[in-house]
C-alpha cells in the first residue's frame, strides 16, 4: 500500500528531526551568561525606580558607583572615588575620583573623555537640583532620594578640581556614605547627556544608558530580553563572559525549568517551594544569605476606618503570623517582630508584637464600630519577592483569618507597573509588599517606609505620617554612636506597635540559583545581583 | 371471523428508540455514556460526595501526595495542594463548575443559534445574507479573542468568560439551524402544513423543530467538548474563573506553581478536563454514527 | 469567475470593514480615557491633548471619527502601546510572523500526517487499523492543548532533557527580525554560526509544534476519513471496481481526488482553532508571538494593544478563510455553497 510507505517515511522523518537533538552544548554556548530575570525593568536608570527589577537590570551592569559594598563583609570600598575624607563634624566630604575610567562606546554614543568630576556632579544633580535641566525628564521622580530626604540635606556640591568632588551636608546623616554606595546613586555620563540635550532627546538618557560599568547596554525588547555585551574597558579589567542576556521570564516555575533544561544559567528569586529541588540536584548551585528585608501588610491609614489604630490592631490580632510563615515563605524566613531584621545591628530581640488572638480582634472591631460584614481590599503585589515570594496565597490565606472576625476581603492584584501606580495612588485598603534594605543602615528601613516625607514618593504604602516618628528617626541621624542610636530606635518601635501603620510579618533568607558552570557569582549583602567578573564553563 | 390484527404482534420503534439501539451496540459510546453520566452525577451532587470543602485550607496537611503514592494518606484521595486544601474534593467542584458552566453556556448559545438561525431560515433574500456572511465573520474569531476583548471590557470572572464563549459557539448554531430550516422548508411536509394555513410559528414548532432535535444534540455534544476546553482554557490562562473557585483550568494554573514538588496539582486536573472531554467526544460520535446508521437502513 | 471574485472582494470589504468598526468601538467600550485607548498616548497637558484630539477628530461625529480612524489605519498610524511605548505596527510586524510561522509548521505536520493517515484508515474501514487509528485520533482530538504542551514540557524538556521549553531560538543568536519568520531571518543574519543557529531554531520548534499538530492531526485524521468513506460507498467507485482497476488506480484517480476537495472548506475552520490553540501554547512556551502579547497586554491592561492585536488576529483568520474559501470555489465550481461539517 502506498500511503502506508508515505506514512512510514513521515514518521520515520519525525525521527529524526528529534534523533538529532541536543545540539553540543560547547564553544559557542559558552560565551554569553543568561540570566532569567522576573520582571520589566522601568527603565535603565535606578536613580528613577526602588523596584529590584530595574536596579538588577542596570546598576552593577552598566554602571559604578561611587562607593561600593564589600561582598563579603558589607562594608563600604572604594568604587570609582578610590578614596575619601570626612571632615570632623561629618558635614563635608571629599571625594577623590579614579583616573581613566571609561564610559561606553556603543553605536549611539562615542564618549570622547573618560569619567570625572563633571559626571559625579551631573548625577547627583539630577535628582538633587528640581531646576535641573534633566531632572524633569522621565517622571522627575527619585524614589529613593526622596524617601530620604537626601536631596534637601545636601547643601552644596562643588568641584574642587577634574578628578576632586566636595560635598557638603547641612545636617549631620550618618548614613550619608552608606547611601552612596546603594545600587540607586549610579554615575551617568554627563557628556552623553549634554549630546541628547542637543538632540532634544534627553528621555534616552535612561532608557538607553551609557555607564562606566562592566557590561554595556545593547538592547532590550519588553517581556522578552535585555542584551548586554562586556565592556572591554572597564576599569576593574574583569575576566567576564563576552555576552550578558536576560531572558525575562515573570513565572518563577518556568524559570526553574529553564534552569534546569540549561537554557538559564542563574535565576531571580527561585520559589520557596523549589529550594529543596535546586539542592537536590547536583548541576545546580543554591546561595543563601540572610536577607536585609521585611515583607509587611500595611494599611492606607488615610482611609477610614484604618486610620483609626484600633482598627488596624485588630485586624493584626486577627492573623496568625506563624502560619502564612509557613504556608507561604516554607521556614525560609523569620517572624518579624519591627521593622529590623536580626542581621541589623539595632535589631531589638525583645520588640512587642502582636499575637494571635481572634476573640481580642473581635472586640477591638466592636469597639471601634466596624460591624461583621464590612469589606476591605487587600492588595497582593504580582511578582515574587524574597520577602514575599507569593502574595496572592499569603492574601487568600488571611482573606480566611480575616472572615472568622467577620470582614470580607477582596483580594486586588494588577501588574507590578500598575500595581505600584495605583498604591502611589492610595487607591489601596491594605497592601501585601515589603522591602529589601539598600544599605545596612536601619535609617534604611524606617526612613522609606514609614516617615512623611516617604508619601509622595511611593515607598511609604501606610501613608501614615507621624510627627513625633519623623523626629525619633531624625534624631537618630545626629550622633554616629551605636548604642545611643539603638536606644532611639526601640523607642520607634514602640511607637509603632502602638500605632501599627504596618504588621510587620517576615524577614526572609536571600537565595540565588544558578548553575555550577558559573563561576564567581556571588550575592551582594544589599541590593541586585552582579555579573562583573562572572563567567561560564562548560 | 377470526380475531386477529395484523400489526398486533409488530412494535414500531420510534426513531429515537432505534437510534438509541444502534447507540447501545457500540460499547465505547455506552461506557464514554456512562463516564459522562459520572461526570454529570459529580456535576449535580458535588456537595454530597466530597469528603472535605473545596476552598477550605488547612496549613497541618500541605502538598500531601495522593492515597497511592509511598507518603500519602487515605484521608486525601488524590493528596493536597499547596495550601492543605483537598484535590479530590476540589476536582469535584471542579467538575461540577467546568461541566455546569460549559453546559449551561451551550444550551444558551443553542437557544440564541435555534431561535436566530430560524428566522434568517425563513426570511430570504438580502437580509438573510447578510446574516450568514456577518456570521461566517464572527466564527472565524478565535474564542480567545472573543474572550480577551470581553474580559477587557467587563473584567475578568467566570461568567464573564462564559459570555466570551458563548458568543463564539451562537454562530455555529445559527448556521447550522438557518441550514436545516432552509432545506426544510423546501420539503412536501411542510408546504402540506402550509396549505392547511400554518402559520410561522405552528410550522416551527410542529413540523421542523421535531426534526431538528437530533441534530441539535450531535451538534450540542460537540459543541459542550469545545466548551469545556475554552472554560478550562480561559480559567488556566486566568481570564476565566478567579482563584479561589475551583475550576478545573484554573486549579492547573495553580498547581503549575508547584509542579515539580507535587506533579498530581498539574495531573490531575488535566486528566479530569480531558476525560470529560473524552467522554462527551466518545457519546457524540456514538451518536453521529448511530444517527448514520439508522438513516442508511 | 469574475463575478464570484468580485464578491469574495466585497465580502472581504465588508468583513474588514465590520472588524474595523469593532475594533473602534472598542476604544470608547474599554475604560479609561477614549483618546488614550485610541493613541496609546497618554497626554501630558492639555495642548498635547487638544492636538491630539484634532489629529483623531474627537470632536466630530463617530462617523467621522471613524472615517479618520480608518486612515491612520490603512497608513500605518496604529497608535502606541501603553506598556512599552512602541508604535504597536512595529510591535505586530514582531509577534504576528511568530505565530504564523508556527501556526503553518503544525498545518504543514497535520497535512503531511494527518491525510495519508486517514486516507489509509478511511480505506480500510471498520477493521482493527481503522479503530486503533479511530480511537487514536479521537483521543488526541480531546486533549486540551495546554494540558498536552504542559505533558510535553515535563517529558521532553524536564525529564529526558532533549528540548528547550522556551523561546524560538537560544538568545544567545543575535537574530535580527527581517521578516519574523525565524528560520527565514536565520539566513539573513550576520555574524553567527548558520547551521548551529539553525539547529537550535529547530529544536525550540519541536515542541510547539508538536503540541498544536496533535490536535490538528487527529482532527485531519477524522475528516480525511469520513471523507474517503463518503467517496468510497459512491457508485462511481463501484463502477470503477466493475471495469477492473486495480486498488491502487482507484484511490489515487476517483478517491483521493474526490476525498480532497470537501477537506478544504473543512480545513478552514481548523485554521481558527489552530490559532487558538497557536495562542495558548505560545504563553506556554514563551513563544513571542501574537497570542502570548495579547495575553500580556490583557495582564496589563494595554488597551491600545488589545485593539490593535485583536484586528490583526482578526483581520489574519479571516483572511486566510476566505482565500481558503475562495480557492475551493474556484477549483470546485460545481458545488453552490459547501456546509460546514463539523469534525
Amino acid at each position: 500500500m502506498n500511503s502506508l510507505q508515505f506514512i512510514l517515511i513521515c514518521f520515520i522523518s519525525l525521527v529524526a528531526i528529534s534523533a538529532c537533538s541536543q545540539p553540543p552544548k560547547e564553544g559557542f554556548y559558552q560565551s554569553g551568561i543568561m540570566y532569567c530575570s522576573e520582571s520589566n525593568p522601568a527603565n535603565f536608570n535606578p536613580q528613577l525606580d526602588t523596584s529590584s527589577t530595574t536596579s538588577d537590570a542596570s546598576s552593577h551592569q552598566i554602571y559604578d558607583r561611587l562607593l561600593d559594598f564589600d561582598a563579603d563583609s558589607g562594608r563600604i570600598i572604594p568604587s570609582l572615588a578610590s578614596s575619601w575624607k570626612v571632615s570632623d563634624d561629618g558635614l563635608t566630604y571629599t571625594f577623590q575620583l579614579r583616573r581613566n575610567v571609561p564610559f561606553h562606546t556603543t553605536d549611539y554614543f562615542t564618549p570622547s573623555r573618560p569619567m570625572n568630576a563633571d559626571d559625579v556632579i551631573f548625577s547627583l544633580n539630577r535628582w538633587r537640583l528640581p531646576q535641573h535641566p534633566f531632572h524633569q525628564v522621565s517622571g522627575g521622580r527619585y524614589p529613593y532620594f526622596e524617601s530620604l530626604g537626601l536631596a534637601d540635606n545636601i547643601r552644596q556640591i562643588e568641584r574642587i578640581n577634574g578628578y576632586r568632588v566636595k560635598i557638603t551636608l547641612s545636617q549631620r546623616d550618618s548614613s550619608f556614605l552608606a547611601n552612596l554606595a546603594t545600587d540607586f546613586s549610579v554615575i551617568l555620563s554627563f557628556e552623553y547627556a549634554e549630546a541628547l540635550l542637543r538632540e532634544a532627546a534627553p528621555e534616552r538618557l535612561d532608557h538607553y544608558p551609557i555607564g562606566t560599568g562592566p557590561y554595556k547596554f545593547e538592547s532590550y525588547r519588553k517581556d522578552h530580553h535585555i542584551r548586554y555585551v562586556t565592556h572591554t574597558e572597564h576599569w576593574k579589567a574583569l575576566s567576564q563572559a563576552p555576552r550578558l542576556i536576560y531572558d525575562i521570564t515573570p513565572k518563577s516555575s518556568l524559570r526553574l525549568a529553564k534552569l534546569i533544561t540549561g537554557e538559564c544559567d542563574a535565576i531571580a528569586f527561585p520559589a520557596q517551594t523549589e529550594l529543596d529541588i535546586i539542592r537536590d540536584r547536583e548541576e545546580l548551585e543554591l546561595a543563601k544569605k540572610p536577607g536585609l528585608n521585611i515583607g509587611f501588610w500595611a494599611f492606607n491609614t488615610r482611609r477610614p476606618p484604618f486610620d483609626n489604630p484600633d482598627v488596624r490592631r485588630a485586624l493584626a490580632y486577627a492573623i496568625d503570623k506563624n502560619t502564612l510563615l509557613e504556608a507561604v515563605y516554607f521556614d525560609s524566613a523569620t517572624r518579624a517582630r519591627s521593622l529590623l531584621p536580626a542581621a541589623s545591628w539595632a535589631y531589638q530581640a525583645d520588640a512587642e508584637d502582636t499575637a494571635y488572638n481572634p476573640a481580642v480582634a473581635r472586640q477591638l472591631l466592636k469597639k471601634a464600630g466596624i460591624e461583621p460584614g464590612f469589606t476591605m481590599t487587600i492588595w497582593a503585589m504580582p511578582i515574587e519577592r524574597a520577602y514575599n515570594p507569593n502574595a496572592a496565597k499569603m492574601a487568600e490565606l488571611m482573606q480566611r483569618y480575616l472572615a472568622d472576625v467577620g470582614i470580607v476581603v477582596n483580594i486586588v492584584t494588577y501588574d507590578w507597573t500598575t500595581f505600584r501606580k495605583h498604591l502611589r495612588e492610595g487607591l489601596h485598603d491594605s497592601v501585601l509588599i515589603g522591602w529589601s534594605a539598600d544599605n545596612g543602615d536601619p535609617d534604611n528601613f524606617y526612613r522609606p517606609l514609614l516617615s512623611c516625607g516617604a508619601i509622595p514618593s511611593g515607598t511609604n504604602r501606610a501613608m501614615w505620617c507621624n510627627e513625633k516618628y519623623d523626629a525619633l528617626i531624625n534624631e537618630a541621624l545626629q550622633t554616629e554612636d551605636l548604642a545611643k542610636r539603638k536606644a532611639i530606635y526601640q523607642r520607634v518601635n514602640n511607637l509603632l506597635f502602638d500605632e501599627l501603620p504596618l504588621v510587620p510579618i517576615a524577614h526572609a533568607f536571600r537565595y540565588r540559583a544558578y548553575r555550577k558552570e558559573l563561576k564567581g557569582m556571588q550575592i551582594n549583602p544589599y541590593g541586585g545581583i552582579r555579573f562583573g567578573g562572572v563567567t561560564k564553563k562548560l | 371471523m377470526s380475531q386477529f390484527s395484523l400489526y398486533e404482534e409488530e412494535s414500531h420503534p420510534t426513531p429515537l428508540q432505534r437510534t438509541w439501539r444502534e447507540f447501545r451496540a457500540s460499547h465505547i459510546a455506552f461506557v464514554g455514556l456512562v463516564v459522562l453520566a459520572v461526570f454529570f452525577f459529580f456535576a449535580l451532587f458535588a456537595p454530597l460526595v466530597v469528603p472535605y470543602d473545596p476552598i477550605q485550607q488547612n496549613l497541618n496537611s500541605l502538598l500531601i501526595p495522593p492515597s497511592w503514592e509511598r507518603n500519602g494518606t487515605i484521608d486525601h484521595l488524590f493528596g493536597t495542594d499547596a495550601l492543605g486544601r483537598d484535590v479530590f474534593s476540589r476536582i469535584i467542584y471542579g467538575c461540577r463548575v467546568t461541566f455546569g458552566s460549559s453546559l449551561l453556556l451551550v444550551i444558551i448559545a443553542m437557544g440564541l443559534g435555534v431561535t436566530i438561525g430560524t428566522v434568517a431560515g425563513m426570511l430570504s433574500g438580502v437580509r438573510s445574507s447578510v446574516v450568514n456572511h456577518l456570521l461566517d465573520a464572527l466564527m472565524a474569531i478565535p474564542t480567545l479573542l472573543i474572550a480577551i476583548i470581553i474580559v477587557a471590557v467587563v473584567g475578568t470572572g467566570l461568567v464573564n468568560s462564559m459570555w466570551a464563549i458563548t458568543l463564539a459557539l451562537t454562530p455555529q448554531f445559527i448556521h447550522y439551524t438557518r441550514t436545516f430550516v432552509r432545506s426544510e422548508m423546501k420539503k412536501e411536509y411542510v408546504l402540506a402544513s402550509r396549505l392547511d394555513g400554518a402559520n410561522a410559528w405552528q410550522l416551527f414548532t410542529h413540523s421542523i423543530l421535531p426534526n431538528m432535535i437530533e441534530m441539535l444534540v450531535v451538534q450540542g455534544t460537540l459543541a459542550l467538548s469545545i466548551a469545556i476546553i475554552d472554560v478550562s482554557a480561559l480559567g488556566f490562562l486566568n481570564l476565566g474563573a478567579q482563584p479561589p473557585l475551583p475550576e478545573l483550568g484554573a486549579i492547573l494554573a495553580d498547581g503549575l506553581d508547584v509542579a515539580y514538588l507535587a506533579p498530581w496539582n498539574v495531573a490531575l486536573p488535566g486528566l479530569s478536563i480531558f476525560l470529560m472531554v473524552l467522554a462527551i467526544n466518545i457519546v457524540g460520535d456514538g451518536l453521529r454514527s448511530a444517527l448514520r446508521k439508522r438513516v442508511s437502513r | 469567475m469574475i463575478r464570484i471574485l468580485l464578491r469574495y472582494i466585497i465580502l472581504f470589504v465588508l468583513t474588514l470593514l465590520v472588524l474595523a468598526g469593532l475594533s473602534f468601538s472598542l476604544a470608547y467600550l474599554f475604560p479609561g480615557d477614549v483618546l488614550a485607548n485610541l493613541t496609546g498616548i497618554t497626554a501630558q497637558n492639555e495642548m498635547q491633548r487638544a492636538a491630539l484630539a484634532q489629529q483623531f477628530h474627537l470632536d466630530s461625529g463617530y462617523i467621522v471619527q471613524f472615517y479618520h480612524y480608518l486612515k491612520n489605519l490603512l497608513t500605518g498610524n496604529w497608535g502606541y502601546s501603553f506598556i512599552s511605548g512602541m508604535p504597536l505596527s512595529e510591535e505586530v510586524r514582531l509577534a504576528l510572523p511568530a505565530t504564523i510561522e508556527l501556526a503553518t509548521y503544525a498545518m504543514l505536520l497535520a497535512i503531511v500526517i494527518g491525510i495519508p493517515v486517514g486516507c489509509y484508515a478511511g480505506l480500510r474501514s471498520y477493521t482493527a487499523a481503522d479503530y486503533t487509528i479511530n480511537s487514536a485520533s479521537m483521543i488526541g482530538y480531546s486533549f486540551p492543548v495546554f494540558w498536552l504542551a504542559l505533558l510535553f514540557i515535563l517529558m521532553f524538556s524536564l525529564e529526558w532533557n532533549i528540548a528547550p521549553l522556551s523561546g524560538r531560538i537560544s538568545l544567545l543568536f543575535e537574530v535580527p527580525p527581517k521578516t519574523g519568520f525565524i528560520l527565514i531571518d536565520i539566513l539573513f543574519a550576520d555574524n553567527i554560526n548558520r547551521l548551529l543557529a539553525f539547529r537550535d531554531a529547530l529544536h525550540h520548534l519541536m515542541l510547539p509544534t508538536l503540541a498544536i499538530s496533535v490536535i490538528s492531526i487527529a482532527s485531519m485524521v477524522r475528516i480525511t476519513r469520513r471523507s474517503v468513506i463518503e467517496v468510497k460507498n459512491k457508485p462511481f467507485v463501484a463502477a470503477a471496481r466493475t471495469r477492473g482497476l486495480s486498488q491502487g488506480q482507484i484511490f489515487y484517480r476517483h478517491i483521493l481526488r474526490n476525498a480532497l476537495l470537501p477537506i478544504l472548506p473543512l480545513m478552514a475552520i481548523q485554521i481558527t482553532t489552530l490559532i487558538t490553540n497557536a495562542m495558548i501554547v505560545e504563553t506556554l512556551f514563551s513563544w513571542p508571538g501574537i497570542g502570548n502579547w495579547l495575553i500580556q497586554a490583557i495582564y496589563q491592561r494595554d488597551y491600545p494593544a488589545l485593539r490593535i492585536g485583536m484586528l490583526a488576529v482578526a483581520f489574519m483568520v479571516v483572511t486566510l478563510t476566505i482565500l481558503i474559501d475562495l480557492f475551493n470555489r474556484v477549483i470546485d465550481p460545481s458545488r453552490e455553497k459547501y456546509e460546514r461539517v463539523a469534525v
